[in-house]
């Protein structure tokens, strides 16, 4: 059984997550380091991205403490309209009106000491309140509303500005942000490159920079406004009453015990749910991709399956997530509530008493209803800090990789032309993640205007060698010259100009025809392009397509086959005029009689230049004035066509056969 | 409208019906609930404080606690149901559609990008499902809140009831002058995101030529104009986004602001009391968030109604190649092949295979060889039925392939295509993916058939390492190879090879060759192959061109036959090895 297990169970030297709930098939996750510790990350982000910004962020922050305060102001203008306006207010007689605790109204004293008789019900009762109203309440009434709106019109601008000001530290550090990761990954060597898929990088540069951008600074505006309102609410609460401070601090704990549970579950389930979620994409599509396999091979009703479980995982998370959810929001209501309420009601029973009146009351029961937001914002704070801490450390991953491959500060220009030629001295090199080295010891001379051809069995390290050569890799030990200049002594920008190297797989960019030939020269003029294509005989094709050179290709454009596209690349290098030119088995899609075309074509054109071409083909070797062929990581033959076909080693096998 | 699009989806709700109406039910309840307070909080200021009166306090006090607990315990009651159903619901569909796709004909894969469908599959029905639960739940919460609003404030008073109603036009209409402008800025948003994110992906895709050419600071500075502009587009969008949700906010406080004193100004005209200022003030505020989402109704549909549009597409998708309703089983083929005047074409004015007839005895190894676009691969294609004959017949082991269970056809396969498709998985799993049920022994024989074995057994965890994005990386020898192991694990009645060995060289050719002929002794094979040694040793020889046989047979015949293509292709090839320009032979004689 164990054998028909889903592909999803194979990670088996990533250790795995241990999961609490017992779910027998689950997406296995690389757990993070515990992010705890890391303030100095997020002091490090805080220094670099947004210390440039630090005007408009104090600007900002000061704002955020002023507007804390506004709707404590707003409850505190309803007490107001309360006491001072409608005046209304308890007639129970119990109580002196001069013992309310605070802001007695001078219109109390108006107030009748004889109780108007309760009608029993709904009747309003509008006996009394008429009778204390103080006069000109109309228009008291209208200064108010107008101090309301003027309030509300400041806060609303201030917000505006405020909000504007964020956005551009957002967008600053944003810019500043993704440009740095991009030159960072562009100056990454090929090694990164491979070991890294470009969709993970490309989640690093836009959706993670993205989720910093805000993160950055929010979190300690929020705690700032947070800190302001809980601070401020509760010394206003304990001026009101004391007993009004102590319900509110007594609730609060039970608030956050409540919040921090459930948040905690709530986080782990969420970040499951994300894993599986990108499971479940990435199953999708690498399945969808590859459905000529999975129906010649009959299996369809085992992907179904396969997605059911991950489907189902997906479906159990879901529900786990909304059961804490819910509950925590249901919980946090309940004890919101009870909170609020026993204030009301202890309150009430103060006003009816005549020890309060019913606009303290409402001051107080607006000011708690205001506290229990913030409170559920910080407790969130640490949070939210270990998230970002987690996405820092994402980041701090690709900006801190070490850059195996940087111009020397002293380095040289290349040295062109060349005189000498290009030698390889016991250079070694070994993949990282391998044991086996792909090069052991190669030591190899090419003269400069000549071709070598290096041929070998596969996987004997022939691309590797040309990526060597062109300074994709560098050699572990041992040297690499061009003529007397040590390799990485030479300035790359300079090395490239005059090295290219035509990979196997070639690579198109979306973009025009002419595009994708320029990119090694974009000043090329349309005569230079249509020789180099001519050289790459694929000049006839181009033309006989509707817009020529202008027609789109890449990923959205017109699907070439495998052959257009390598004399595509052939073209991009030719155009370049190498000194040297390193191609690596790049016409193997090609029929025999186009790369016989091309190798005369390019026995003109490549007059006099350096050339190593990797091939499994001995009518290209034939071309070659020297063989080498690699075999085991070091060099098993050398010499021209003539004396390797004497002995008995792989080019002289590989001659009989092709040639039987 | 709306309702007719979304037309097949309703069966598939049928399962959750009783539930739906439960849940339907229990929403109703809770809005009531959720309208209460406010009328709690009028009586104790009007019946308790003002008049001084504690008799109703104790009471008051119980619901204006319970109240909120009740409600709070059935939301999340509520809140489950509506997860469970619309969750179980969207994995039934899910489900439903990835299997339909899986069973897809290659016809659609050739002309749907994997994409897309993946994104129907994740993100459409994910939308539909929302519209079908949760919107659904929402909207009647939101009309039975409003309704009991509304006829709550005009019970209290009219008057200060239609300065609510007012205000409900202004922001409404506030929220439908703005929100084309938001969808506009946030579409800008997106597509200048999609650029950017198009233009990372093909340099990241592409490093090695970036590299190559020494580009990087190029592309850097393209990467910055194409950021910049971006976050212009996101600059746009957030002062949009921000300037529409400070105005409704402003408009919002505003309106309640307005309200209350208008209730003060009324009560200090004796019109109204506190209690009722109070209750109004929380109606106001529940009632502009309904106002505003319905106002949104129309555009939301119009969103959802192209998602379930595109799903519909999909649904509709008939499977072109289908077990017929009376299929009957096959047994273990012996790999007696029979075409018989076989025609095949994908458009009818372009015929790809004519009038092919062709007998292969169990056991036999043919070459299929020809200039490319001869029909070769179409060939193999209608062999595992990827497409039906348009005319003719096509038997293995006497049985019409239309005939039998597709599924038992295909097992009976192995088949090693062109481009190698491994899946991220182990390489032991890789291998067994036509047959989980191989033995580790199997796999490694397969492997070492293939050539394999060594390089698998020289990584750090064997047969158990991981292959694929973050797995260690193949070269495209390799990774044909390992599809090669594939079939030979799959132990497979007939054997396809579509050029399967283009990427190695000869020498390890020639030993997976010997390889395989051991272990697939006596099974049929069909072989596109460029190679004259390969080419050269199998049982029959199919020389094609534009989709009809120029000539058959054993290598040593088709030598005989007088000004024969092949002898003449063979005489002129025989020096290279292989027969890559077939094509410059071929085409100008036809």
């Amino acid at each position: 059984m164990t054998k028909s297990k889903p592909f999803l169970h194979l990670l088996h030297d990533a250790p795995m997550k241990q999961h609490h709930r017992n779910i027998r098939f689950r997406p296995p996750r690389r757990e993070y380091e515990p992010p705890a510790g890391h303030m100095d990350l997020y002091f490090r982000f805080l220094h670099v991205y947004v210390w440039p910004c630090r005007r408009i962020l104090l600007a900002v922050s000061i704002w955020w403490v002023v507007n804390a305060w506004t709707p404590l102001l707003m409850a505190w203008y309803g007490k107001l309209v309360i006491d001072s306006v409608l005046v209304v207010n308890t007639t129970s007689e119990v109580g002196a009106p001069s013992s309310a605790p605070l802001d007695s109204p001078p219109h109390q004293v108006d107030r009748l000491p004889e109780k108007t008789e309760p009608v029993a019900g709904l009747t309003r009762d509008r006996g009394p309140a008429l009778k204390v109203r103080p006069v000109g309440a109309m228009r008291m009434l209208a200064w108010l509303f107008g101090i309301y709106l003027i309030t509300l019109t400041i806060s609303n601008i201030g917000s505006r500005l405020e909000t504007r000001g964020r956005i551009r530290i957002g967008q600053q550090l944003t810019s500043r942000l993704r440009e740095d990761l991009h030159q960072k990954v562009m100056r990454l060597s090929l090694a990164y490159h491979k070991s890294h898929a470009p969709g993970r990088l490309m989640a690093r540069i836009l959706s993670d920079v993205g989720e910093v951008q805000d993160q950055l600074y929010m979190t300690f505006l929020s705690f700032l406004s947070g800190f302001t309102i809980i601070t401020t609410g509760l010394i206003i609460l304990l001026f009101l009453d004391w007993h009004f401070a102590a319900i509110a601090l007594l609730t609060l704990p039970a608030y956050i015990i409540v919040y921090r549970r459930s948040r905690r579950v709530l986080n782990e389930v969420n970040a499951e749910l994300r894993h599986t979620n990108s499971w479940m994409y990435s199953l999708a599509s690498q399945k969808l991709d590859s459905i000529r396999a999975i129906q010649s091979y009959g299996r369809e009703l085992h992907e179904d399956l396969n997605f059911h479980r991950l489907s189902a995982c997906f479906l159990r998370d879901t529900m786990l997530q909304q059961k804490a959810a819910a509950g925590m929001g249901a919980l946090c209501a309940i004890i919101a509530a009870i909170g609020t309420c026993t204030l009301f009601l202890y309150g009430t029973t103060r006003v009816l008493a005549g020890e309060m009146t019913l606009g303290t009351l409402m001051y107080a029961f607006g000011v708690t209803s205001v506290l229990y937001g913030p409170v559920a914002m910080l407790s969130q704070l640490n949070v939210n800090l270990s998230k970002l801490l987690v996405v820092l450390q994402r980041l701090v991953q690709v900006l801190d990789e070490k850059e195996t491959i940087v111009d020397a500060p002293d380095a040289m220009e290349f040295p062109a032309p060349l005189t000498s030629g290009i030698t390889l001295l016991n250079a070694h090199f070994r993949h990282e993640q391998q044991n086996e080295p792909v090069l052991e010891d190669i030591t190899l001379h090419i003269p400069v205007g000549s071709w070598m051809c290096i041929m070998g069995p596969s996987g004997c390290g022939k691309s590797t060698l040309l990526h060597l050569l062109s300074r994709l890799y560098e050699p572990l030990t041992g040297e690499i010259l061009y003529d007397q200049a040590p390799l990485n002594r030479i300035r790359s920008e300079a090395l490239h100009r005059h090295v290219v190297l035509v990979p196997q797989e070639p690579q198109i960019f979306g973009g025009t025809i002419r595009d994708n030939i320029c990119y090694g020269n974009p000043d090329a003029s349309p005569r230079e392009i249509v020789a180099a294509a001519q050289a790459a005989e694929i000049h006839d094709s181009i033309m006989e397509l509707p817009v020529k050179y202008e027609t789109l290709i890449g990923e959205k454009g017109m699907t070439l086959s495998g052959g257009q596209r390598q004399r595509i690349t052939l073209a991009r290098a030719l155009l370049t005029q190498p000194d040297v030119l390193l191609l690596d088995d790049c016409m193997s899609a090609l029929d025999a009689e186009t790369e016989r075309r091309i190798q005369a074509t390019l026995v003109n054109t490549l007059k006099g230049r350096t050339a190593v071409i990797v091939s499994q083909r001995v009518s290209m070797a034939m071309r070659c004035q020297r063989i080498c062929v690699v075999d085991g990581g070091v060099v098993a033959e050398t010499g021209t066509h003539e004396e390797l076909i004497k002995g008995n080693g792989f080019y002289a096998r590989l001659y009989r056969q092709q040639m039987k | 409208m709306i309702l007719s699009r979304l037309k097949i989806f309703i069966p598939m709700m049928s399962p959750y019906k009783a539930r739906l109406w439960v849940l339907l039910g229990m929403t109703v309840l809770l809005s009531v609930l959720a309208m209460l307070p406010p009328l709690v909080m009028r009586a104790m200021v009007d019946r308790v404080i003002t008049p001084g009166d504690r008799t109703p306090l104790f009471m008051l006090g119980l619901a204006m606690i319970l109240l909120p607990v009740i409600n709070a315990s059935c939301g999340y009651l509520q809140t489950l149901g509506i997860t469970y159903v619309g969750q179980k619901f969207v994995f039934d569909m899910r489900q439903k559609l990835y299997r339909h796709l899986l069973h897809l004909s290659m016809r659609f894969f050739g002309k749907t990008g994997v994409g897309m469908l993946v994104n129907r599959l994740m993100g459409d029905t994910g939308a539909v499902q929302n519209l079908l639960t949760s919107q659904t739940i929402s909207i009647v919460s939101d009309l039975v809140c409003s309704a009991f609003a509304i006829a709550a404030t005009f019970l209290i008073n009219w008057r200060l009831a239609i300065v609510i109603v007012i205000l409900m036009a202004v922001f409404v209409i506030n929220a439908r002058i703005n929100i084309g402008f938001l969808r506009q800025t946030n579409r800008n948003y997106q597509r200048s995101m999609d650029r950017l994110s198009a233009g990372l992906q093909d340099r990241l895709m592409t490093t090695m030529v970036v590299k190559s050419y020494g580009a990087e600071a190029r592309e850097q500075r393209l990467f910055r104009a194409q950021s910049d502009s971006s976050l212009k587009q996101v600059r746009t969008m957030q002062v949009a986004n921000n300037t529409f949700s400070t105005n409704t906010q402003f408009l919002a406080e505003a309106g309640r602001a307005t309200i209350y004193f208008t209730g003060c100004a009324l009560v200090l005209m004796d019109l109204m009391t506190y209690g009722d200022v109070l209750a109004f003030t929380t109606y106001s505020v529940q009632l502009l968030g309904p106002a505003v989402r319905f106002s949104m109704l129309a555009k939301q549909l119009q969103d959802v109604g192209v998602a379930a549009d595109r799903l519909t597409d999909l649904f509709s998708e008939a499977p072109e190649i289908m077990d017929a309703p009376n299929a009957h089983d096959l047994p273990r083929l012996t790999g007696q092949v029979d075409f018989n005047h076989v025609s095949f074409h994908y458009n009818a004015n372009k015929p790809v295979i004519r009038d092919f007839s062709l007998h292969v005895e169990p056991g036999q190894t043919v070459a299929l060889i020809g200039p490319t676009g001869c029909g070769k691969s179409t060939l193999l294609s209608l062999l595992l039925r990827f497409f039906d004959v348009t005319d003719g017949t096509l038997r293995i082991d006497g049985h019409d392939v239309r005939t039998v269970h597709l599924e038992q056809l295909r097992r009976q396969f192995g088949i090693v295509p062109q481009e190698p498709q491994l899946f991220t998985a182990s390489i032991a799993d890789n291998i067994r993916y036509a047959r989980p049920a191989a033995t580790q022994a199997e796999v490694e024989t397969a492997a070492r058939a293939a050539e394999i074995h060594d390089y698998i057994m020289t990584l750090p965890n064997g047969y158990n390492t991981l292959i694929g994005i973050e797995g260690a990386q193949l070269s495209t020898g390799q990774k044909q190879r390992i599809t090669i192991a594939r079939a030979v694990a799959a132990d497979p009645a007939i054997l396809i090879m579509d050029e399967a060995t283009s990427a190695l060289d000869s020498e390890s050719e020639y030993a997976i060759q010997l390889a395989m002929e051991r272990l697939l002794k006596n099974r049929t094979a069909f072989i596109v192959a460029h190679r004259l040694s390969t080419i050269r040793t199998a049982d029959l020889i199919v020389l094609m061109n534009q989709g009809v046989i120029l000539e058959m047979g054993r290598h040593e015949e088709l030598l005989k036959i007088p000004g024969g293509h092949y002898a003449s292709i063979y005489a002129k090839f025989m020096g290279r090895g292989t027969l890559d320009e077939i094509q410059t032979i071929l085409t100008p004689s036809s």
